[in-house]
């Protein structure tokens, strides 16, 4: 069953969906041009290489489309398909000959690099505000660093995050509260220096 | 900036409702930041200035281009046709994989993916053998047969049409090349059934239960009724010819973009008997029209009687409404003194019409699904 571009891009997601899982070519094809760039950014932080990454998230939707009878409904379409990216390279990447490790590694590493562009900020004290953070974000251990990602910069919800790293809503919360824990804690040692400094002058 | 500021600018930079405010605002988070800054005046610079670094700080992406991305799409498409294509004559059994399947596999999943197989097999053979009916023969055959939604898909690769039975006991004849695919047991509040190709449909009445058919963009909708369904995919036209009964017809744009506020009702164009609808899938237009050669839609016993001999037109053409089950539009004034002496029988409709119209120098024309007569009158 096909359907003209211009209503599926009006649909929504889910109804997206349910399009695809009847087989619709149409719906296949919007829902890559919908999310390949970001599937394909997420992806990179995992792989530097890009065409392995591209390889992977076209196989994917393969794979999806052969499966697509088989396919439930889901809550969101842009979570579901990143984790089943996460697992497809986790899988991928831990390959060695021609074996294949089963359980995802937990130790998969998750590079994120963040930059800040300075000409957005006007007084220099902010900007230096803004790289502290930058490097502060930087220097997070990797899990916690995954969850600042797919929270702040893919505004995903706590529920999504959980789905796509494979861990429950719970631990997702306890990754952005030790995330910011040592955000504050980082600050108060600098405030704590601050003070010290004021009163040793 | 003081210490505070500092402290305030970081909490601001990682509140997720601050984040929204200023990534992709909304009228409500915008209400209720303004009215944050209405009541903390003084706050006004901490949330420029973490306004700026939240726009500031950004993840580095890799570059990858919408040309790239399309290329990437496109070729993905056509890799799914040529699987479809080779596909076609095959029995199918797709295993539930968890996810994917991996370039390589250690024994354990080769060993599991093995016992799968053969069990698949198995099931398949069984369902296979069990629901193959009397008129499936050599090229026909299951094509897939989904364990869990029981959606049966059957495929007409021979010459002669292939009757199929639908588990309500309506029957839909395939033509060559036509696919049709069917859930093994209609248990919700429809009967949907998906067409690629072209199938006549005979449906069981059954009111509470419409029966749907999509064919491409169209959606065919009947409570019970003889109809005609023509969608192939490479084709610029869809069509729906009626044979006897009401169908409705819409685009399933309509049901989509209804489906929101489903109180409407969806807009569609209902057919009579020898209607006949063409849907051009470019303009995603609808139009009305009649079957290339209309049926007689009554018994053929009563047929004989129409023998005219002098006869008005007027009753002429009633009679013919009546046979074909189509309106025909004329001016019965104006044709008062018009008479014709005709024996309505064997020959196809548009052909008789050509000769009576002839006849009392009349023309016809086909609109919107009715036959309209065109007459200056007789003396």
């Amino acid at each position: 069953m096909k359907m003209p571009k211009d209503i599926l891009e009006k649909i929504n997601d889910t109804e997206l969906w349910d399009c695809f899982r009847r087989g619709d070519e149409g719906a296949l094809e919007q829902l890559m041009q919908m999310h390949f760039r970001k599937l394909f950014h997420y992806g990179t932080k995992f792989s530097k290489d890009g065409a392995f990454v591209k390889d992977c998230i076209q196989d994917l939707f393969l794979d999806l489309w052969n499966r697509r009878q088989f396919l439930s409904e889901v809550q969101t379409v842009k979570a579901y398909l990143m984790a089943a990216l996460r697992r497809r390279l986790h899988r991928g990447m831990t390959k060695k000959g021609y074996f294949v490790t089963e359980e995802i590694t937990s130790d998969v590493f998750f590079e994120v690099e963040f930059s800040v562009e300075d000409s957005l900020i006007q007084e220099e004290t902010t900007q230096l505000l803004a790289h502290e953070i930058k490097n502060y974000l930087e220097q997070l251990p990797k899990r916690q660093k995954e969850v600042i990602y797919l929270r702040f910069f893919e505004g995903l919800t706590r529920e999504e995050i959980a789905e796509i790293m494979g861990i429950n809503s719970q631990s997702v919360s306890n990754l952005l509260q030790s995330a910011f824990k040592h955000l504050k804690e980082n600050w108060k040692t600098e405030l704590f220096l601050f003070v010290l400094l004021s009163i040793m002058h | 900036m003081n210490t505070y500021q500092r402290a305030d600018i970081i909490a601001l930079v990682q509140s997720d409702s601050f984040r929204q405010w200023v990534l992709t605002s909304t009228p409500e988070l915008d209400m209720l930041w303004q009215q944050y800054l209405l009541q903390n005046p003084n706050q006004e610079a901490v949330v420029a200035q973490a306004r700026e670094i939240v726009l500031a700080l950004r993840v580095k992406n890799d570059f990858i281009s919408d040309t790239e991305i399309d290329s990437i799409v496109s070729d993905t498409i056509s890799t799914i046709r040529q699987t479809t294509e080779n596909n076609r004559d095959e029995t199918k059994s797709y295993t539930d994989f968890s996810e994917s399947t991996p370039p390589f596999w250690n024994f354990k999943q080769w060993f599991t993916l093995a016992a799968s197989f053969v069990l698949l097999l198995g099931i398949g053979y069984l369902v296979y053998t069990l629901t193959k009916p009397e008129t499936l023969s050599d090229g026909n055959k299951v094509v897939a047969v989904n364990q869990k939604k029981k959606l049966i898909e059957k495929v007409n690769q021979r010459e002669s049409p292939l009757t199929i039975e639908l588990p309500d006991g309506s029957r839909v004849t395939l033509k060559k090349n036509s696919r049709i695919a069917y859930a093994e047991a209609f248990t919700g509040s429809t009967r949907e059934v998906f067409l690629t190709g072209e199938a006549f449909f005979d449906v069981v009445k059954n009111p509470s239960k419409p029966f749907l058919v999509y064919a491409n963009e169209l959606v065919t909708k009947v409570l019970g009724t003889k109809f005609r369904v023509s969608a192939y995919e490479a084709e610029k036209h869809i069509t729906v010819e009626v044979r006897s009964g009401k169908v409705s017809v819409y685009a399933s744009q309509d049901t989509l973009s209804h489906r929101k506020n489903s109180q409407e009702e969806v807009k569609g164009v209902i057919l009579t008997p020898n209607q006949k609808v063409v849907f051009s899938r470019e303009e995603a237009r609808i139009e009305k029209t009649l079957v290339e050669k209309p049926i007689v839609t009554i018994p053929h016993k009563d047929l004989a009687r129409f023998v005219f001999e002098d006869a008005p037109a007027a009753q002429v053409f009633s009679a013919l409404e009546k046979t074909y089950s189509i309106d025909l539009v004329y001016d019965e004034e104006l044709m008062s003194h018009c008479q014709l002496t005709a024996t309505l029988g064997n020959e196809p409709l548009f052909e008789q019409l050509t000769v009576l119209c002839k006849a009392i120098e009349a023309k016809y024309e086909v609109v919107d699904g009715q036959i309209r007569i065109h007459s200056k009158g007789c003396n």
